[in-house]
């Protein structure tokens, strides 16, 4: 197993090097330029060229990527330009509350997804089936940025159930640590459930068709003969093997979750690495476009290794063959 | 299948439970973390798109949000310019500095200090502050994107700690507003830090913060919120009227939107003209407007063989139906514009006229340099080659984007082509830049000293805003002689000439002046944006709930 996870990393990371390389002559060679930020009436050609000549920006780019390259094996991300700080700061400033944002997205994706996908898989051919069905699919449908209105507009708006936006509430440095804890819980509970809500459709019919192609087979008939009562046959032998697929969805499922949360974040002012990122693409700001793209593709990495490795764990013929 | 459902008991069916676990569940997520602030201090909350991005204005790029802080809430200028741009050429009042004049010969500017202000640690404000800034700002090692316009001040001299004296290389129209450009910012604090460092230390300023203005920064939350606070040894009397401002970082409109009808904001400063109706409709809002001191126009590439002739500019010009665009768009929230000058500042010529909207005369002038329709395509032609080019502008703007087609079907009817194409501004500045365009739709601002030089001078085609590279000697020679004018009120005619020759010339077509519209809960009192600021006077708001 160990000698599998290695080699997954060391593919990977030279995946990753392609990745940036490609990211880093993308970006420099796409229109537009970092500095016209400061761009104003009175600013000289002079002192233009005196701004790109502080960052580095007035040297071919091919002289900016060996140099931008020696800095990133020393641990050097660069510094962001219009946040005039550190890039690897800013992100990992924002990591964190992304990583939330995220985890409590998956958590409600999955637990709502597989609740509502084992009830129409039970329920087979029922009205609840059916319902569940309809629902999944509008879920699947609608894009996230309407669900969010919609619920921003009832929930919060109408019925003022959740904060609108932000992270934690005014003043809510005063409270206890566990009150403060609890301020983030109330804010995060909106912006999850959407993000939640809209990927869970694909979840609900992943559990409900694999369960029900499950349920058909020779080993489940054989424990029902063998007397095994309902429920154990349904959590113990078809639940498990149902959920191998889902499993390994949640690798690839992690950067478009990522993604999503994006939309989320801007609508909601969370303030998570999508909305520096999205700042900083519009900006140009090349050293925050390039920490984000290696970010990024350090959890795919992790996304596909952990789902491979959950894979491993739930089905012995993966685990034996590794 | 089914048969091994049908099989179980109904008492082990697992529907039930995972019903109600996925009920009570959503039932816990909903209320628990509600937690509940005592006694929260009542505060002006303000849902804003765009968070600050430091607090030394020579380090940070200028947005209005920075501005807005930087010289309203934090630090004082020497002098203000007032709300009273419209009438006459600017006024200003003292702020730091409570008196000024200038030497005969105009090269020196010496201001007087007020001996009350100091900073907010308690240090007083001094001459030596002014020299200092001075000294910061045209530093090369802090690089400051607006240090060109100190370039003709030779020397700032402190006579005593409470005069200072600004020495000009020659006299010119603008000497007071260059002067006064920037903030005073706070040497016993800010110069622990080199000037060499400082654009490596962005954070550092924000560590080490003090103000001379009426507000400090209580907290700043990046991407959150920042929150102001009365500065209680600000020298005024009585002012700030509120203790407390917080700005929510919002940068959806329809959470902002969301934020101000529930009544959990104040205020937002610009809201589109489509959204207007529903403040209108709500009892407790205030639709606020202004006209801002910007043009909105369709700038012509006169370098290309097509937009050469200023006959054609002008057919151009008059097969566009502004009245539609502003109906549609603005919901009636602008009007037609012939000039660079808004209707309400005293430099606008108000005997000229928009060209009209006529088709049919513009068709005229077509026909008239040989532009017809030899093929029956609906596209004129002329030599073979068809009346063609591509209109661009960045796609930030809903509205710009939204004129593209609009634009599109006017001509159309004229039998002009137009391709469309919308872009990133950052994208957009490349082709402006060089001039690698037929025809952009942009806006542009002017600052106080009304200076056009920056658009319409052939100086301003070579790193200026003069994109179509416009050029015409009369008309330098008058930007040159109103930007000359110590006088600006006896440089009135030359500001007349100015907009009858760019209505003549047509190097842009102006679209329309588009006012600004604020919304504010009533419960929120004295806000009055106007085109220097949103925030103009945010030391004077008054919360109903503060008394």
């Amino acid at each position: 197993m160990l000698r599998f996870v290695l080699r997954r990393l060391g593919s990977s990371a030279i995946l990753l090097f392609f990745v940036l390389t490609t990211t880093f002559f993308l970006i420099h060679l796409a229109p537009g330029e970092p500095l016209r930020l400061f761009d104003n009436p009175w600013m000289s050609e002079d002192k233009r060229q005196e701004l790109r000549e502080l960052y580095g920006l007035d040297r071919p780019v091919t002289e900016q990527y060996i140099s931008w390259l020696g800095a990133v094996l020393r641990g050097d991300w660069g510094y962001s330009i219009s946040l005039e700080r550190p890039a690897f700061d800013v992100l990992m400033d924002r990591l964190p509350n992304t990583v939330l944002l995220v985890l409590a997205g998956v958590t409600i994706e999955h637990i709502v997804g597989l609740v509502l996908g084992l009830l129409a898989a039970v329920r087979a051919g029922s009205w609840i089936d059916r319902q569940i069905r309809v629902v999944s699919l509008l879920l699947f449908s609608l894009p996230i940025f309407c669900l969010a209105l919609i619920s921003i507009e009832v929930l919060a708006v109408r019925w003022q159930l959740f904060p609108i936006n932000q992270m934690r509430s005014d003043g809510a440095d005063q409270l206890s640590p566990f009150a403060q804890a609890l301020d983030v819980l109330h804010h995060l509970a909106l912006p999850s459930l959407i993000l939640g809500f809209a990927r869970c459709g694909a979840v609900v019919r992943f559990v409900r068709n694999g369960l029900l192609d499950v349920l058909g087979k020779d080993y489940i008939r054989t424990a029902n003969a063998k007397g095994l009562s309902p429920s154990r046959v349904l959590w113990v032998h078809a639940l498990r093997n149902a959920l191998i697929p889902l499993v390994q969805r949640f690798g690839v499922a992690l950067p478009i979750l990522l993604s999503g949360s994006l939309i989320v974040e801007v609508m909601f002012s969370w303030p998570g690495v999508g909305m520096a990122v999205f700042q900083a693409i519009s900006q140009r700001d090349y050293p925050v476009v390039l920490a984000s793209t290696a970010l990024a593709g350090v959890l795919v990495v992790l996304g596909s290794l952990m789902a491979d490795v959950l894979h491993a764990w739930l089905d012995p013929r993966v685990r034996d063959a590794t | 299948m089914m048969r091994y459902l049908s099989t179980g008991s109904t008492r082990q069916d697992p529907a039930p439970f995972l019903l109600a676990l996925l009920v009570v569940w959503g039932g816990l997520l909903a209320a628990c973390g509600e937690t509940v602030i005592e006694n929260p201090e009542p505060s002006v909350v303000i849902a804003y798109p765009f968070d600050i991005q430091g607090v030394n204005e020579l380090t940070t790029p200028s947005t209005p949000i920075m501005n807005g802080m930087l010289y309203f809430a934090w630090f004082l200028q020497l002098v203000e310019e007032q709300a009273d741009y419209q009438d006459g050429p600017p006024s200003f009042e003292p702020r730091l500095a409570e008196s000024y004049e200038f030497s005969d010969d105009r090269l020196r500017l010496t201001f007087h200090l007020r001996d009350e202000v100091v900073w907010s640690d308690g240090v007083a404000v001094t001459a030596e502050d002014v020299r200092w800034t001075w000294q910061a700002q045209v530093h090369p090692a802090v690089t400051w994107s607006f240090a060109e316009a100190k370039s003709r001040i030779t020397d700032v001299e402190v006579v005593d700690p409470l005069t200072v004296v600004f020495h000009f290389s020659e006299a010119y129209a603008a000497q007071l507003q260059d002067a006064n450009l920037g903030v005073i910012l706070p040497k016993h604090a800010w110069s622990l830090l080199p000037f060499e460092e400082w654009r490596q230390n962005n954070t550092w300023f924000h560590e080490h913060m003090v103000v001379n203005g009426p507000f400090i920064l209580e907290s700043w939350q990046p991407q959150q919120r920042f929150v102001l606070r009365r500065n209680e040894r600000y020298f005024e009397d009585g002012v700030p009227t509120t203790n407390r401002i917080v700005f929510q970082i919002t940068p959806d409109t329809n959470s902002r939107l969301a934020l101000l009808r529930s009544g959990q904001a104040h205020m937002i400063e610009v809201i589109d003209p489509s959204d207007a109706a529903m403040i209108v409709n709500e009892p407790d809002l205030e639709l606020l407007s202004h006209i801002p001191r910007s043009f909105f126009f369709v700038a012509w590439n006169v370098s290309r063989p097509l937009f050469a002739d200023k006959e054609i500019r002008q057919a151009l010009t008059m097969g566009i139906d502004r009245e539609e665009i502003i109906d549609s768009l603005h919901f009636g929230y602008s009007s037609p514009a012939h000039s660079p000058f808004p209707s309400n500042l005293w430099t606008h010529n108000d005997e000229l006229k928009p060209w009209p909207y006529d088709p049919g005369r513009a068709k005229e002038i077509l026909a008239n340099h040989g532009w017809v329709d030899t093929d029956g395509d609906g596209i004129r032609d002329r030599g073979g080659e068809p009346f063609s080019f591509e209109l661009i502008t960045n796609s930030e703007s809903q509205v710009r984007v939204d004129l593209l087609p609009m634009i599109q079907e006017h001509l159309k009817r004229i039998g002009v082509e137009v391709r469309t194409r919308s872009m990133e501004f950052n994208a957009l500045l490349g082709p402006l830049n060089q001039h690698d365009f037929d025809a952009v739709i942009q806006a542009l601002a002017l600052d106080t000293s009304l200076n056009t030089s920056y658009f319409f001078h052939s100086d301003a085609i070579d790193g200026g805003y003069n994109w179509g590279m416009y050029s015409n000697p009369e008309v330098d020679a008058v930007i040159d002689a109103t930007v000359e004018q110590l006088d600006q009120l006896m440089a009135k005619p030359l500001y007349d000439r100015l907009q009858v020759m760019l209505h003549e010339d047509v190097p842009m077509t102006f679209l329309y002046e588009s006012r600004r519209l604020t919304a504010v809960h009533k419960n929120l009192h004295n806000v009055d944006p106007n085109a220097l600021s949103g925030f103009f006077n945010i030391r004077r708001w008054r919360l109903e709930d503060e008394g």
